[in-house]
């Protein structure tokens, strides 16, 4: 993985002594909120509902043993004993006091890790697959790209004030395992014509929140060195006339949709042609240094085996580990979505296990998934039955990667300021009742596999429903939760935005509707079909027919 | 006089304690974590309130402070985002487990 040079360093420590500077100023009463406000959230600084609250930058969600080491440590000692994993691969510290922040920053800068433009209309922390570098399937490793995109995207000063945030998403596989289409820019990366630095196709418009769409192609075949060229001329582009007097229409999509594609292209195009590119002359050599960090070459060979297995340690391994790149080796994804628990939480000794899992059985590295998991990327297949049990005796064995009960949820009014309603109350009774149900079918021999199922807790959509096979979007009506079901999306490369199933539901009638929903799509389903298949074939209204023809019969 | 309807009962000054963040409740002279000391205002009192989340702001003691409205029947907040706000999270705390 990439290590902070002495410029990287340098760079982290000087910003965290920065922000010192003005926390200080702002408890001194030398600067008022209105002017503290834009700093703190350049820093990742929040005030929710209930506290401060810091998200601190996993840059494409890759970390090492040592850092999440010093998570575990932040979150024992300035926080409540945990932190939560977001879709965006960042972690969140959720009762963070600003008197601290300066010195969590300092200890953050040590580890080569910061709080930097997780927050604020800048570009944010640039996402990839969890499995990057490592899956079998992958053409090209899309890491270098994302850390030449972190230091071209840092501290820019042209791109520090665009109308609304900007999300990058890279990935270099077929396979879209980074949610790409619904980024404000997506790449697919693979190798150039010379087997050297990457080609890419390039998505633009894709987003979440009030106005979900998917991505389209801005440009297919683009070449490495045309790369960065072409971004900065999308942004600027959009930094011109993306619209600042709505804040509901000043992403990127809105810009595109309304601009048309043929025209943004030519907009685009006009820039670069108009303007001396050479400054990005330096991308090459650069990516070329970044690019032999993530080198894996040295990576001893290791013979493939075959392991014998039956029981939890079958179903772990059916669920929670992933083909490699190199034989005898296989990725490993920790669940943090057992029966009943919060998606994505994890306590501090629950980080200080995964550091030192890392350090025995993973090369020191883990990776953030934006389902809100830690995978472990490096484990001899030798390896795999000690891993277990050593995760068995942490708590942290749950067998349920990419099953119905692995939910993505954002805190929801729990913890945002944001939200119009609670979203883990609702992800944990429906992973308690589904993870149930998943067990059963699997003694009875049977795949336990389904629908997926994301939750956000306000149409900002944090919690990714629309992408989802089942999204549940919570709401407030009349000051009481009122939760919205959409079907049939997917985050997957052939992306699609969920339909709104109809009038919404209490709460308590939930677990009764999702259960409605599945037990239709069995019912319809042909052998192995997937749900969004089904539901493709069959359509909205026999869905709709099943669940709001017959009462719920769910006391209130 | 409040335009909205909600706050024609009574209200509480709410804000965050500037240092920690910590959610606080005005008591008529200092700040507390605790709403049953907090001074209430009828509708004719809020002026004197807003006036003293004003200059509780400017003197860099709290952040974000507003008027939160009370169901006089209840003694809750009215508004859902409050009810939470002032109950803390509905969940048992990861770390707490």
């Amino acid at each position: 993985m990439y290590h902070y040079d002495g410029y990287d360093q340098a760079f982290v420590a000087a910003r965290a002594a920065e922000f010192r500077d003005q926390v200080n100023r702002r408890l001194a009463g030398q600067l008022t909120e209105d002017e503290f406000k834009p700093l703190r959230l350049k820093n990742g600084l929040y005030l929710q509902l209930h506290a401060y609250m810091l998200r601190i930058a996993i840059p494409y969600g890759t970390l090492s043993a040592d850092q999440m080491r010093t998570l575990g440590e932040l979150a024992d000692r300035y926080d409540r004993g945990y932190g939560h994993f977001t879709t965006r691969q960042n972690l969140q510290f959720n009762w963070t006091q600003l008197k601290d922040v300066p010195d969590m920053l300092d200890i953050l800068a040590e580890a080569g890790m910061h709080a930097i433009q997780t927050s604020g209309n800048c570009i944010r922390n640039v996402t990839t697959d969890a499995y990057a570098g490592v899956a079998g399937d992958e053409l090209i490793d899309p890491r270098p790209t994302c850390e030449l995109l972190r230091q071209w995207s840092s501290l820019h000063p042209e791109f520090a004030f665009l109308p609304r945030k900007f999300k990058i998403a890279v990935i270099g596989a077929a396979e879209d395992r980074a949610a790409m289409k619904f980024h404000d820019i997506g790449l697919t990366a693979y190798p150039g014509v010379d087997g050297g630095r990457p080609s890419y196709d390039v998505w633009v418009g894709g987003g979440q929140g009030r106005t979900p769409r998917v991505a389209q192609l801005f440009e297919a075949g683009v070449p490495f060195e045309r790369l960065l060229p072409t971004l900065d001329s999308m942004l600027r582009v959009y930094n011109l006339h993306g619209r600042r007097d709505n804040k509901y229409k000043a992403r990127i999509k809105i810009l595109v949709a309304e601009l048309g594609l043929e025209e943004y292209r030519a907009e685009v195009k006009a820039d670069m042609e108009g303007r001396d590119l050479s400054v990005f002359d330096v991308a090459g050599a650069e990516y070329d240094r970044i690019a032999a960090h993530f080198d894996i070459a040295d990576v001893p060979a290791e013979a493939d085996v075959r392991l014998e297995a039956e029981g939890d340690f079958a179903a772990w391994l059916d669920q929670n580990v992933t083909a490699h790149k190199l034989p005898g080796y296989a990725a490993v994804t920790v669940s943090f979505k057992a029966p009943g628990a919060i998606p994505g939480d994890a306590t501090g000794e629950d980080m200080r296990t995964l550091a030192a899992l890392a350090e025995r059985y993973s090369r020191a590295e883990l990776r953030v998934t934006h389902r809100q998991n830690v995978v472990l990327p490096f484990v001899r297949k030798a390896d795999l039955k000690a891993l277990f049990a050593a995760l068995v005796e942490a708590g942290l064995a749950t067998a349920n990667i990419g099953l119905t009960s692995d939910i993505i949820a954002c805190p929801g009014l729990d913890y945002c300021a944001l939200a119009t309603a609670r979203s883990i109350p609702i992800a944990q009774a429906l992973s308690a009742q589904i993870s149930a149900i998943e067990a059963d079918a699997r003694a009875k021999g049977e795949d336990p596999s389904g629908p997926t199922i994301n939750i956000s807790g306000c149409i900002n959509a944090c919690g990714h429903h629309h992408a989802a096979n089942i999204g549940i979007l919570g709401l407030n009506k009349a000051e009481k939760e009122s939760y919205q079901i959409t079907l049939g999306g997917r985050a997957d490369e052939n992306a699609a935005v969920g339909e709104i199933l109809g009038p919404g539901f209490a709460a308590e009638e939930v677990p009764a509707v999702i259960a409605r929903i599945i037990a239709t799509w069995r019912e319809h389903r042909t052998a192995n079909e997937s749900f969004v298949a089904t539901y493709e074939r069959v359509g909205k209204a026999v869905f709709k027919t099943a669940i709001y023809e017959e009462p719920l019969h769910v006391a209130a | 006089m409040a335009k909205d309807k909600r706050l024609q009962g009574p209200s509480v000054l709410t804000a965050n304690e500037i240092m920690t963040g910590a959610i606080v409740y005005w008591t008529g002279d200092d700040w507390s974590t605790d709403i049953a000391k907090a001074e209430r205002a009828g509708p004719d009192g809020r002026a004197a309130l807003e006036e003293i989340a004003r200059s509780e702001e400017d003197g860099n003691r709290v952040v974000g402070a507003y008027l939160m409205a009370l169901d006089p029947a209840t003694n809750l907040p009215v508004l859902l985002r409050e009810r939470h706000r002032l109950a803390g999270p509905s969940i048992a705390l990861p770390s707490a487990a």
